[in-house]
């Protein structure tokens, strides 16, 4: 047995890059023709021990047979699939983190703006924002959907609100929600230029600044595909139409939005 | 034998084959939907479409250090300084993680445009404040411009103190390939300053022969 032992342990030290499983097939594979040609033998009339040692010799140098293997075996494929077991634990324990983060998320995510559904986001390239509704304080409010395309992006006047400032007067602060998305559905909706957003009024006594986020419209899309901002800007009934520009980064945009105020009294 | 050799071949490729697959399938989640930014161009094209802009090209890079690419990426109506780092969770990022981004706009015609950015501070040994290192970016569109004088300073009660000045001469510009003037450069402050100051100043574009042409407030 120690011989045969010694066999398969020195053909198998010619083999270089093989893994543990490997080596036990092959292996087994030799101890299979060994055993096969021995019990042959056996059967011609020859002792166990005898058997099992003609078979060995007639098997050849184990020196040359596990060269002869190594040959064969190229360690391509092996550390291919070694390096792409490192790239998969890598990038699993990566995804890993993604997912959980991602998970977390979800699971605080609360919308709040007027959209939560990817398909009302879709409706926002057709229609206007649904739920933006006017507040009790209004005395106008109608929904606009004029658009004006900045590169990539549009930027659209959802609906405008005219609050009165003060008994008596015919002052009022409008309000000019605007809704941003991007021409692609699925692309992230530009943010960066939102505050060179302008609003002037005809009589040009206002021009306004965005309010950003803190007027309860602080709405990000599903995957930010839409954005919304609000400006605000003094209005008299004088003023029959408001200017809307950005001009900022190369990007310029103007729109003309005309102040509906038969239409629009609540 | 040979039996026995065709099959360990087959086997092995084919375990790698399908180790590849699962590997490219893990990869591809991480890079869509999971956001992994695996090249620093990627985290500046998320930038452009922050800003709604496209098309910038990188105009100069500074010295990384660690595992940063620090660079100037500019299109006509704009300066993108890009200051990302690598992490393992994300890949390249900016703008949180110790990188950031800024732009400057450019839309309006003017001779110069800059801007300038913290890279980071350190405490040196025996001080009780901080010095900063800081990095300025900016354009140039006025041939006649031969140096840029940048003083930098940050709010301190109702005044400011200034916490460098420097000059850059055309000798420290950068002729883009898109034909424009650039300048990138980092600066380290001698002065000590207090930690987390919003530092602002102004640019001074001059002459031959040391005449402001213009100045841009950063």
């Amino acid at each position: 047995m120690s011989a045969m032992a010694d066999f398969y342990d020195e053909v198998l030290s010619h083999i270089r890059y093989a893994t543990l499983e490997e080596r036990q097939a092959i292996r087994a594979e030799l101890e299979g023709h060994v055993e096969d040609r021995a019990e042959a033998l056996e059967a011609a009339g020859y002792d166990r021990a005898e058997a099992q040692s003609r078979s060995l010799a007639a098997l050849g140098d184990p020196a040359e047979i596990g060269r002869a293997l190594n040959a064969q075996l190229s360690p391509f494929w092996l550390w291919l699939g070694r390096a792409a077991v490192v790239v998969l634990v890598l990038f699993g324990y990566v995804l890993l983190h993604l997912g959980m983060a991602s998970l977390i998320d979800l699971m605080d995510y609360h919308e709040p703006g007027p959209v939560q559904t990817v398909r009302e986001q879709l409706a926002i390239r057709r229609g206007t924002l649904s739920e933006v509704e006017p507040g009790g304080e209004a005395a106008y409010f109608w929904r606009s959907g004029q658009e004006m395309q900045l590169g990539e992006n549009m930027v659209r006047l959802e609906a405008v609100e005219l609050v009165p400032i003060m008994e008596g007067t015919e002052v009022y602060q409008g309000r000019f929600i605007f809704c941003v998305y991007h021409r692609d559905l699925w692309q992230e909706a530009a943010q960066g230029f939102l505050e060179y957003l302008t609003v002037t009024t005809e009589t040009g006594s206002t021009e306004a600044e965005g309010l950003g986020w803190d007027k309860g419209y602080q709405a990000e899309g599903w995957f930010k595909s839409y954005r919304v901002w609000v400006c605000e800007a003094l209005v008299v009934p004088e003023d029959t139409y408001v200017d809307v520009r950005c001009d900022c980064y190369g990007l310029q945009g103007q729109m003309r939005c005309p102040l509906r105020w038969k239409e629009g009294a609540l | 034998m040979r039996q026995v050799e065709r099959e360990k071949v087959r086997t092995r490729r084919g375990r790698a084959l399908r180790r590849i697959a699962a590997a490219a399938v893990v990869t591809a989640l991480c890079l869509g939907p999971g956001g992994y930014r695996i090249l620093p161009q990627q985290v500046r094209h998320e930038a452009e479409a922050y800003y709604g802009i496209r098309g910038t090209q990188v105009v100069a890079w500074l010295e990384p250090y660690d595992l940063t690419a620090r660079y100037l990426a500019a299109n006509d109506g704009a300066l993108l300084w890009m200051n990302t780092t690598f992490r393992l969770w994300g890949g390249w990022v900016a703008g949180s993680f110790g990188g950031c981004r800024k732009i400057v706009d450019c839309s309006h015609a003017a001779p110069l445009y800059g801007g300038v950015d913290v890279l980071y501070w350190s405490q040196l040994a025996g001080q009780s404040g901080w010095a900063y290192t800081l990095c300025v970016f900016g354009r140039i569109d006025d041939p006649a411009g031969e140096t840029v004088r940048i003083s930098l300073s940050y709010e301190e009660g109702e005044g400011r103190v200034t916490l460098l000045e420097e000059e850059l001469p055309r000798a420290e510009w950068i002729q883009a390939k898109d034909g424009r003037t650039y300048f990138l450069q980092e600066l380290r402050t001698e002065s000590i300053a207090p930690q987390s100051i919003t530092v602002g100043g102004w640019m001074e574009l001059l002459d031959g022969e040391g005449r402001a042409l213009y100045r841009t407030w950063l």
